[in-house]
């Protein structure tokens, strides 16, 4: 039977978020119990899915240079040539499997605590598991638009009613933020709709320079500008550069971060911010090659800033919750670097790092929450000495420390030699700069394990308890999972290589001959 | 006189009407005297749409006209409701002191 | 050699460590302190036997095939980089097995004494059990990139043994220090794998020597790829300019100090060098570098250790100022003195180190030598065997010390950077001197004269099991010299290194390497070590009277001597405040500066420049929405009579 399996991976959150509408607040634990069972359900077909893609045959749906398995395509809006189209590759798959994992992370942290309006929060969670996943599926460009944009609503919703008093004003800040680089975006679908002249929206129909590249020049000023594709490329960037984000987009994310509740931060910081650099693989490179050739080095030295900057801001920071903000901003800058470097390398070790930044992040949230939540602050200066009351918890933070400063041997180490190495290959200055960030980055982390763990106990600190089992167990899979992909990182390799290849060479297949030129690597590289 | 002929003259007349009710919109202070200006405009408009209609020998244009008599019927309900409830909680009937939306 | 009993091997030697680290991770501290004892010590002296297959296999070898490479695993393969969990067999990574593996085997032993009071005996064992699988992780590695794996687990595991007392701030951050300047040696390294792997396209570390010969002698490539080698070598060795955290790494635990901080982690510095001897071999500049930062480590190191106060940071800089010898070594090309050097250094200074854990142990955590003085009368064994380790610190002749620092130094007299060779030599025959005077300065003050405080009254010697250990180096460190030497003589090669030199042969002479150091001939053999007895003899003589016989006293010689030169020495050249005002502070003041004016005036100070102008802009139209009805009636109209114009404008055209 011929199961429709990427709509099946939207609709069972959804249908979820549809069936806890009838249940009655008054049961809490059916509520719990249906919202980790839909994401433990979605998890599980996303992993085997995931486990399976090297082995399903290739779709033949949308020919072109570019492979997707799984594909689903049917008519949305023929009129205007918008169609629902999914598909898998290797680039999307294990960020998808990072999607599934993150959201039911999020499902069982809520489910071990009590929450106000627990409902609500179930539900969104679930239509934001559906709205993510559809980013990462849609190959139809209103499709995605679609998902994009959607994915704000409950997002909405979940940040601007959970969290710490200041949590209104952040929502806002990033609401607006994002919405605004959407916009744009926007805009540049539908100009390229126009200039590509092929009546569609899909993504492999519209594959490589089909803009002008004419630079428009300003009437009577006689001032010349970027081209049509440029300026569309870089509507693009502006929505992908701010969902990451990179410097100096960032002002939205320590705010939010600082006040949004564990639960939401697993997914949100885990995942969601993830999907800008998504995007950039996916749209960014294939669509306007040679924008985005042409801009590479300025987005590059973006990148490296993020890096760099990120660093000294969490080196300086007192608060425990704002230093993990910020040291995501120096390693999502790792990630954007890899991308922009437009190298094998550096893409492939972006997919890589897209998903242990997930799993990091993740864990270094739950266990800032959880030393929050045990001595009642987050100033790094009031926290001394946890590592004698906390033994299991010291363990499991220092594996997390070290996977967050690229320790080798941990699963970052992988990811960030991989975008060193594109870097490299780019400049070897941004190799060179991106050091000096790995280097702040064994300061601040070790700072802040140190500062938490070692030292005399304050007494503030001397009393807590450690962490129970259950609590424990949560960890426990990031933690493995850290040291299990810095051990043997190579499945993730093995089914992002073929799809980064085929990326890689479109991005950079010249001008007019794209198709055909990236059409003939793909087919010799990929066995 | 052929339809033709008389149709520059409807034009005017409706102009000549449109500039009546504009102008009173513009100048007259008490509600009911702006909205009968109004009523005045869009009848103006009507006079247009059957002219034109008869013009081009197309039944769009009556079409229309009546449709613009529903939208003034219905538009003079909710006017009217709303001056009198003004009137009602004891205000002068003046335009210009009904600035309360502007906060 | 079978490759396949490489691999089971190399996995066994490298699982028992871990092994035992995970067991007393997990169990230890809810079992009793014999039980984490046994766990820990046994699975060294395991990994102990295992050194010693893997030792008789490669001499058992025959003569061409003494190495083997096995691929355990595939790391990544991303087309491009393709990187294999392999491990390599041969002479020169069995020598640093047997050193790891030997020598940290009775550390271990010592540890279960010196640490019979500690509650975290069970963290305490598993820090170690890790750092010896990581070290022995960096001498398997068959490709750069797990080498680079291991050269960072060793420091994480140096990170976590210096602070392992983490109640102590300043262990707290000496470990932080340490860690950090390994990850600048680390970042040099990943950018050096970059280089190469860009060039040959492979990190494999036979495949890298294979394509060897693809680098241009003397070109800028293989110089900026040893001279990156070469900084995560000082990094880790402790070298100029990246020294200053070994000393404050004495924050440790005294058994800490002996394996990680002397014998094994900062020599791995000396491995690496030898290691890629053959892109090494090719660049010329950066040997002579390496050569030059070696030698005036050295210097450096043993003019600071005059003057120390601290019986741990004394020792500490006598071994930066041997791996300056080393490093030194490498750097003109004599590699297999190097090594030998290496071996050596490591039995006789966790010799001096284990015995000065006696005596601070004696002294209850008492470190500051001027506290302390004649005990030799109350810990006869302790002071013997330090004197063993001092004779060959010193190079007293038939000590191992004496065969390994004259072999080695006696090859600079022939080989060395630029146009006069045999500069660096003579400077090196300085180093000797220095390390007479430092090594018996710091005997005599502890062990001779008068006890100066009510404890020494009190100690006594320590137990059977920390001088045991003891024992057995001071034994070696006397004996192994001589016995390698009559070695030599069988096998007919000099007796200073010749058994070295001859085992080491397949690696480091291979069809791979570049030219070679030059050996000396007899008559330049016999001088030199003539020279350099003479030189170490002298040291000795002179402290044997300053702090022996207080004939002149040191005090005097102090007073004569510029203000400057023990100041200097006293505050070790000022390297820290140095760096903490050019390097730490103005990072420190740029992050600041980020958070405090940055983040607010510039990253947000635009968003609020957008966000403001459109509040301007907002406020501009509110201003025209008054809520009159007979304004916005004029509005429309007035808008709709400039539609009716430019209708008619743009029609009439």
């Amino acid at each position: 039977m011929n199961v429709p399996w990427l709509t099946v991976v939207l609709m069972v959150p959804l249908g979820a978020a549809l069936l806890l509408q009838v249940i009655p607040r008054t049961a809490p634990g059916l509520i719990k119990g249906v919202t980790v069972a839909a994401t433990l359900a979605t998890a599980i077909i996303v992993w085997t899915l995931v486990a399976g893609l090297s082995g399903s045959p290739v779709s033949h749906l949308s020919p072109g240079p570019m492979t997707f398995r799984y594909e689903e395509a049917h008519d949305w809006v023929p009129a205007i040539g918008a169609f629902y189209h999914l598909g898998l590759d290797g680039i999307s798959a294990w960020i998808l499997a990072l999607n599934a994992g993150v959201f039911l992370l999020g499902a069982i942290l809520v489910s071990r605590r009590s929450t106000e309006r627990l409902k609500m929060f179930c539900g969104l969670l679930l239509l934001t598991e559906t709205m993510t996943a559809g980013v990462l599926l849609s190959l139809d460009l209103l499709l995605f638009y679609l998902f994009w944009e959607g994915m704000l609503i409950p997002l909405y919703f979940v940040l601007a009613n959970y969290g710490n008093e200041n949590r209104g004003r952040a929502t806002l800040k990033f609401i607006i933020y994002t919405v605004a680089g959407s916009l744009l975006m926007l805009i540049a679908i539908i100009s390229l709709f126009f200039a590509s002249g092929k009546g569609s929206f899909d993504l492999t129909v519209l594959l490589g320079g089909q803009m002008s590249h004419t630079p428009l020049v300003i009437p009577g000023l006689n001032i010349t500008t970027f081209s049509p594709e440029q300026w569309a490329f870089l509507a693009f960037a502006a929505a992908f550069l701010i969902k990451i984000p990179v410097v100096p987009f960032h002002t939205w994310l320590p705010d939010l971060y600082e006040s949004a509740p564990v639960p939401v931060l697993v997914f949100f910081a885990g995942l969601v911010s993830k999907l800008g650099a998504y995007g950039f693989i996916r749209f960014g490179l294939t669509l306007f090659p040679d924008a985005i050739n042409t801009f590479k080095w300025f987005l590059a030295a973006l990148a490296v800033l993020s890096i760099i900057y990120g660093a000294l801001l969490a080196l300086s920071e007192t608060d425990i919750k704002r230093i993990v903000a910020y040291s995501s901003i120096s390693h999502l800058g790792f990630i954007a670097l890899g991308i922009f470097t437009l190298t094998n390398n550096g893409v492939n070790g972006a997919v890589i790092q897209i998903v242990n930044h997930g799993i990091i992040i993740a864990a270094l949230f739950i266990i800032v929450g959880f030393i929050e939540e045990r001595t009642g602050t987050r100033d790094r200066r009031e926290l001394a000495g946890l590592e004698k009351p906390m033994p299991w918890l010291y363990g499991l933070f220092l594996v997390a420390t070290l996977a967050g400063l690229g320790m080798p041997g941990m699963n970052s180490f992988v990811g960030e030699f991989t975008i060193m190495l594109g870097a490299f290959q780019l400049h070897p200055a941004y190799a060179v700069l991106s050091g000096f960030g790995v280097v702040l980055a064994a300061w601040y982390m070790f700072r802040l394990h140190q500062g938490l763990m070692h030292g005399s106990p304050h007494p503030r600190t001397a009393n807590v308890r450690d962490i129970r089992p259950a609590q424990g167990l949560v960890l426990l899979p990031l933690v493995g999972l850290m040291v299990l992909i810095g051990v043997f990182p190579r499945p993730i390799g093995d089914v992002s290589r073929p799809s980064v290849q085929q990326t890689v060479a479109v991005a950079n297949g010249s001008l007019g001959q794209t198709a055909a030129v990236s059409g003939t690597t793909a087919s010799a590289s990929v066995p | 006189m052929t339809p033709g002929a008389t149709f520059p003259f409807l034009l005017a007349l409706a102009a000549f009407l449109f500039s009546i009710g504009a102008l009173g919109v513009l100048i007259r202070r008490n509600p009911i005297v702006v909205f009968m200006c109004i009523e005045l405009m869009l009848n103006a408009v009507n006079i247009v749409f059957v002219g034109y209609g008869r013009f081009l020998n197309s039944e769009e244009g009556q079409v229309f006209a009546f449709m613009v008599i529903v939208v003034a019927a219905a538009e003079v309900v909710v006017g009217l409701a709303l001056i009198t409830q003004v009137f009602r909680i004891g205000r002068e009937l003046d335009v210009d002191d009904l600035d309360e939306m502007s906060e | 050699m079978n490759t396949s009993a490489v691999a089971v091997l190399a996995s066994l030697i490298l699982l028992l460590p871990l092994a035992g680290a995970l067991f007393n991770t997990l169990a230890g501290p809810r079992l009793p302190r014999t039980a984490v004892n046994l766990a820990g010590t046994l699975s060294i002296l395991a990994a102990f036997v295992v050194a010693c297959i893997m030792l008789a296999m490669v001499v058992g070898a025959p003569a061409g095939a003494k190495s083997a490479t096995a691929h355990l695993w595939q790391w990544i393969d991303l087309g491009s980089l393709r990187v294999g969990v392999d491990i390599t067999l041969d002479p020169l990574s069995s020598v640093m097995l047997m050193v790891i593996t030997g020598v940290g085997f009775l550390i271990h032993l010592y540890s279960v004494g010196y640490m019979e009071h500690d509650p975290g005996i069970a963290r305490f064992f598993s820090y170690m059990n890790v750092f010896i699988f990581s070290m022995l992780l960096l001498v398997l590695a068959g490709d750069l990139l797990i080498l680079i794996i291991g050269w960072a687990m060793v420091a994480l595991s140096s990170y976590l043994l210096i602070g392992f007392w983490y109640e102590r701030p300043s262990a707290v951050i000496a470990a932080r220090k340490a860690f950090i300047t390994q990850v600048i040696g680390d970042v040099a390294l990943v950018i050096a794998a970059f280089l190469i792997v860009l060039h040959v396209g492979t990190l494999s570390l036979p495949g890298i020597f294979a394509s060897s010969g693809s680098f241009a002698s003397g070109g800028l490539l293989v110089t900026g790829i040893c001279s990156l080698l070469a900084i995560g070598a000082f990094a880790k060795s402790a070298q100029f300019p990246l020294h200053t955290w070994l000393p404050d790494a004495m924050e440790g635990p005294t058994p800490v100090s002996a394996l990680i901080h002397a014998a094994t982690m900062v020599t791995a510095g000396v491995y690496l060098i030898a290691r890629f001897h053959p892109l090494f071999d090719r660049a010329p500049v950066a040997q002579g570098m390496v050569a030059c930062v070696g030698i005036g480590t050295a210097v450096m190191a043993g003019v600071i250790a005059l003057s120390q106060v601290d019986i741990k940071r004394v020792i500490a800089y006598s071994t930066m100022s041997q791996i300056g010898l080393m490093i030194f070594a490498v750097g003109i090309g004599a590699y297999s003195a190097a090594m030998f050097h290496l071996a050596a250094h490591a039995v006789f200074k966790a010799l001096l180190f284990m015995a000065a854990g006696n005596v601070i142990h004696a002294l209850h955590d008492e470190q500051d030598i001027r506290l302390m003085g004649g005990l030799a009368a109350r810990m006869r064994t302790t002071e013997r065997c330090f004197l063993s380790g001092t004779f060959a610190l010193a190079g007293i002749p038939l000590f191992i010390g004496f065969f390994s620092k004259e072999g080695l130094l006696g090859f600079g007299l022939t080989n060395g950077p630029g146009a006069v060779p045999w500069l660096l030599y003579i400077v090196g025959l300085g180093v000797n001197v220095l390390t007479g005077l430092y090594a018996f300065r710091l005997w005599a003050i502890v062990f001779r004269g008068e006890p100066q405080t009510a404890r020494v009254y009190a100690a006594h010697e320590a137990a059977p099991v920390m001088l045991g250990p003891v024992a057995i180096l001071a034994a070696l460190s006397a004996g192994l010299g001589v016995v390698l030497a009559i070695w030599a003589l069988f096998i007919h090669e000099n007796l200073l290194t010749g058994v070295f030199t001859s085992f080491l042969a397949p690696v480091l002479t291979s069809p791979t390497s570049g030219p070679v150091a030059v050996d000396l001939g007899l008559g330049a053999a016999v001088l030199a070590a003539i020279a350099g007895t003479v030189a170490s003899l002298l040291g000795a003589g002179a402290a044997a009277r300053i702090w022996l016989q207080r004939n002149p006293d040191a005090a005097v010689i102090t007073a004569r001597l510029p203000r400057a030169l023990p100041q200097l020495s006293y505050n070790k050249f000022y390297f820290d405040e140095i760096y903490d005002a050019i390097l730490v502070r103005p990072v420190a003041a740029l992050a600041t500066a980020a958070r405090k004016v940055v983040e607010p005036r510039v990253m947000d100070g635009w968003v609020r420049v957008v966000s403001e102008a459109c509040s301007e802009l907002g406020a501009w139209a509110r201003d025209y929405q008054t809520g009159l009805i007979r304004d916005y009636a004029s509005y429309m109209i007035a808008a709709a009579g400039v539609f009716v114009v430019a209708t008619i404008v743009l029609v009439s055209r």
